[in-house]
């Protein structure tokens, strides 16, 4: 299959399709947005030469300059008729990144599928503006889809609709662009943009959370008390005396050994405003995760409790991103 | 292999179909040789990657070398010095470096010089070159964008866009023959006159005959011209084509008498000819014997009572022409004394002896009718047909009468014509072609030099009757195809036939009379049709009428299909977007409209007023009803103005 850089195109996986019909229903047709049909500059070149070849032609009475003048404005019209069908049921969405900041940038995936059971759609380019693409994929094939790469920045944080793209295709012969700017469905978490904090107020963050909190589970650490056994604990920390006593299982449960949990207070960073505030917390728990902390948040309204991991950042982060949005 | 490459072959390709155009037609040679090089060059200069000569020189050249061809500007060559100027643009495009621009300037302007070098030479190799190239661009142009974007060609994807363009030129094939016949022909265009030179041709027809003449170009299988009976054919008889009326002779040599006479009346009808000449370089046009009318174009000709068709001016392009004959070998005119006289009139030196021949061969016989074919039968006697003419010394009729007795149609004609006049019988040569070879694929028959015939017509009773006094006259028609052995050559004929006629003879004249004759077709099919099936007509229309408004109806239907609104908003939002204002994602709807408002100088109030009533349809209490989307509409109207106004 051809790629230009970064572009690719590839059959549908079947299992997210019935026999050779892709599912298209969180894809946005392309037709269904507002029309864009212009004319390239290499189309008004070559009206402009088939306008005097037709001047020629009646004023010579050469037929065989009618022939020519006939065969290309034939050759057009179909061109027309085939351009308007290669965007036919073509559809795009949006693939919502891994993580976006808002102010920004972020790569994110635009994934173009072509429903049709037989007919590739060619040269389907994807911007955020007729006329100059952010990629351009060859071919995607008849029941295939391709992805391209886009950068977007979204300039605030919250649940953020995609912008308005415009999928265009000067297919087939480079003369007209024709298309339509389309907004993907779905929405886009878009984080706080980091704001560093002084790292005093880290620390008196730090230690205004430690007074609310409790280590985390671990290992290594002081024995915080039993509880019933679930399958999968060890069985090194199986209490079997309790067997003996109450006739069931328990397991050993025990604080980590390193640093305290970490639970970062709205009203503990500087601001001055809620965006700020916002903005420094959400500084505060990345830088947090990362040194493998165990980090809660306390909003007005909202306490998350200390945690590790991936769903933890997602939480706390998802949790500044919508704070004040159902305000 | 690299896209680039694959775009290269295709321009290489033009250039070579460009070339052949440029040899085959009536260029000056430094035209194709020009090409020649050029693409030899190029190709090798793009295949190893040779250092190029600086753009800015070939331009000069090529400017250099377009003025060149044009300075000084001669009317009769203006066609071949635009036709050669053109070369050279085209020698520097495929010279010097090619962007995608290039390649069209190219595709341009070699489908310009093959369309312009076939005005030239109107030959069919014209018409297969041009289509080549326009399938060869439709190729390129689908290649183009591809080229630009990707390296290496993947051999699928040029399979595809092979086939699509290939059926691409398919479809285009229906929708080009009907452009061809609609794209409005002028009627008289404003540069035909700036063609080519004018061709000279050779035939054995003049406005004189001398004798050795017709010999010369006898053996010439040169197409002399084409006609297409309507109707079909062959015609009954071999058809003697008629050209020049000789009545002045001093004995060797026949010429038209150049006398004015007055136009006949002559009964219209008979069987319609349509003829292709090819050029000439005379004024005679041909026309089957008995021609009772012609036109040419919408004008009507006269042919007086000669019954011959001539040209103000020696005929130096193909001409198309119709003629009306009633095939006959004799028709009615009074001749007037003068007229009587002037076919009686005896050359001056005219040997005795013929005149004794003639008087021996009528003896007591006054009926002129027998005379005459007394006359005729002495030429079937001991005299043989043959294009080797001895040398006779002295007179040359009197060599052919009594000495070496060999001769072609000439010596026959003017012999039996000088017969006549010494019997006191009316006579004169007529020059033309006899027979030609019916080719059956196209209805016509087809003429070369080499059926060329002189006969002679005699007054008699009040008719013009036609006799032929050359013994092989019946043999001078033989069939082309039988004689060349070449089904393969025949159709070959009938295509340059039905290339001629059909394409390169199109004119306003016959987008008109295409066009009659369509009304004619529909005034017989109303009036013509039977009941059942006119009732089949109207079934049929019915049909397409009820599946037109389905159709018609579901895409209305499809297109309201939706939330209104979202239309409406989807709209306003693209409006913005085009205009510098696309909708940020955390942007409400009052602040976007509030934005754009500022980029539209007079139209603020359309755009924030849709802005506020699209923000109170969708998040307040106003319903988007009928009232709320037609105000919608407005706004958005008002904003399309203001933006089309460039406020």
């Amino acid at each position: 299959m051809p790629r230009s850089s970064g572009i690719s195109s590839t059959p549908p996986p079947s299992a997210e399709s019935s026999p050779g019909q892709p599912a298209i229903a969180p894809h946005t047709a392309v037709t269904e947005g507002t029309l864009h049909i212009r004319l390239t500059a290499t189309g008004a070149i070559a009206i402009a030469l088939l306008l005097g070849a037709g001047i020629v032609a009646v004023n010579s009475g050469n037929n065989l300059l009618f022939l020519v003048v006939a065969a290309l404005l034939a050759a057009l019209a179909l061109s027309g008729l085939l351009g308007h069908h290669n965007l036919r049921r073509v559809a795009v969405r949006l693939i919502e990144p891994d993580e976006a900041w808002a102010g920004r940038p972020v790569s994110v995936r635009a994934e173009i599928v072509n429903p049709r059971r037989r007919l590739p759609a060619f040269l389907l380019a994807l911007g955020e503006r007729p006329g100059r693409p952010a990629g351009t994929v060859l071919e995607v094939p008849a029941g295939g889809r391709a992805e391209i790469p886009l950068t977007l920045t979204f300039p605030t944080r919250g649940v953020q609709p995609w912008p308005v793209h415009a999928v265009t295709s000067e297919f087939p012969f480079g003369l007209i662009r024709r298309g339509g700017l389309v907004r993907s469905p779905g929405r886009c978490l878009v984080y706080p943009a980091p704001l560093v904090v002084p790292w005093e107020i880290v620390e008196a963050a730090e230690r205004e959370g430690t007074m609310v909190s409790r280590r985390g589970l671990g290992a290594g650490g002081d024995y915080r008390g039993q509880r019933d056994y679930a399958p999968g604990d060890s069985l090194s920390r199986v209490q079997w005396s309790s067997w003996l006593r109450l006739r069931r299982l328990q397991t050993k449960e025990f604080e980590s050994e390193g640093e305290p949990p970490a639970v970062y207070r709205f009203d503990a960073v500087p601001g001055p405003g809620t965006e700020e505030r916002l903005s420094q917390l959400a500084w505060l728990v990345r830088a947090g995760l990362r040194r493998g902390r165990s980090v809660g948040l306390v909003l007005p309204g909202l306490a998350i409790p200390p945690g590790t991991g991936a769903s933890q950042r997602r939480r706390l982060l998802g949790a500044l991103a919508r704070f004040g949005e159902s305000a | 292999m690299r896209a680039r490459t694959l775009s290269l072959a295709f321009a290489y390709a033009l250039c070579a179909l460009t070339t052949a155009a440029a040899a085959l037609a009536p260029l000056p040679r430094t035209a194709w040789i020009l090409l020649a090089v050029a693409g030899a060059g190029g190709a090798l200069w793009d295949l190893r990657r040779l250092v190029r000569v600086p753009n800015a020189v070939l331009t000069l050249l090529g400017l250099a070398g377009f003025f060149g061809s044009l300075l000084p500007l001669h009317r009769e060559t203006l066609a071949e010095q635009s036709l050669t100027a053109l070369t050279f643009l085209l020698a520097i495009k495929i010279f010097g470096n090619k962007t995608r621009r290039d390649h069209l300037q190219i595709l341009a302007v070699a489908l310009l010089v093959i369309a312009g070098a076939a005005s030239l030479e109107p030959e069919v190799v014209f018409g297969a070159l041009l289509a080549s190239a326009l399938v060869i661009g439709v190729l390129l142009l689908l290649w183009l964008p591809f080229s630009e974007l990707t390296e290496r060609v993947d051999a699928g994807l040029l399979r595809r866009l092979t086939l699509i363009g290939l059926g691409l030129v398919g479809a285009s094939a229906p929708i080009t023959v009907l452009l061809f016949i609609l794209l409005p022909r002028s009627v008289n265009p404003f540069w035909a006159g700036l063609g080519g030179r004018p061709r000279q041709g050779v035939s054995g027809i003049s406005d004189h005959l001398q004798l050795g003449e017709v010999g010369r170009v006898a053996l010439s299988g040169e197409v002399a011209f084409r006609a297409e009976i309507e109707g079909g054919g062959p015609l009954p008889l071999t058809p003697y084509w008629r050209g020049a009326v000789l009545e002045v002779t001093d004995g060797r040599r026949w010429e038209i008498s150049g006398r004015s006479r007055p136009a006949t009346v002559l009964a219209a009808g008979g069987t319609r000819i349509v003829y292709y000449v090819e050029p000439h370089g005379n004024r005679q046009l041909f026309l089957l014997e008995t021609p009772s009318g012609a036109s040419i174009g919408t004008r009507t000709q006269t042919i007086g009572a000669a019954r011959v068709l001539q040209l103000p001016l020696p005929l130096a392009r193909r001409i198309r022409y119709v003629g009306n004959s009633r095939p006959a070998d004799r028709f009615t005119e009074r001749l007037a004394p003068e007229e009587r006289a002037l076919n009686l009139r005896l050359p001056a030196t005219l040997p005795v002896s013929i005149r004794a021949l003639a008087a021996r061969l009528a003896g007591e016989e006054r009926d002129p009718g027998v005379v005459a074919a007394r006359l005729l039968a002495h030429f079937s006697r001991d005299f043989t047909y043959s294009l080797q003419v001895p040398d006779g010394s002295g007179d040359q009729l009197e060599s052919f009468l009594f000495g070496h007795r060999t001769g072609y149609c000439e010596y026959f004609a003017a012999a039996f014509a000088v017969m006549l006049r010494t019997q006191g019988i009316p006579a004169r040569v007529v020059s033309g072609y006899l027979g030609g070879d019916y080719i059956p694929a196209g209805s016509y028959y087809r003429v070369t030099q080499a059926s060329a015939h002189a006969w002679v017509e005699a007054h008699l009773g009040g008719d013009w009757v036609r006799f032929d006094p050359t013994p092989a006259a019946a043999e001078l028609g033989s069939t082309f195809a039988s004689r060349r052995g070449g089904r393969p050559r025949l159709w070959l004929d009938t295509l340059r036939m039905r290339w001629n006629s059909w394409v390169v003879q199109y004119d306003a004249e016959s987008q008109l009379a295409l066009a009659q004759a369509g009304a004619a077709r529909m005034r017989g099919l109303r009036g013509g049709l039977s009941g059942d099936f006119r009732s089949a007509v109207r079934a049929v229309a019915a049909a397409l009428g009820v599946a037109a408004l389905i159709f018609g109806t579901r895409a209305l239907v499809r297109r309201r299909a939706g939330d209104p609104l979202a239309r409406r908003l989807a709209l306003f939002e693209s409006l913005a977007a085009i205009h510098g204002a696309a909708r940020e994602p955390h942007e409400g709807p009052l602040a976007h409209a509030e934005r754009f408002a500022q980029l539209v100088p007079g139209g603020e109030a359309a755009v924030r007023g849709f802005g506020a009533l699209s923000a109170a349809c969708r998040y307040g209490r106003r319903p988007a009803d009928g009232r709320a989307l037609a105000e919608l509409d407005g706004h958005l109207e008002r904003i399309r103005k203001v933006i089309r106004s460039g406020g």
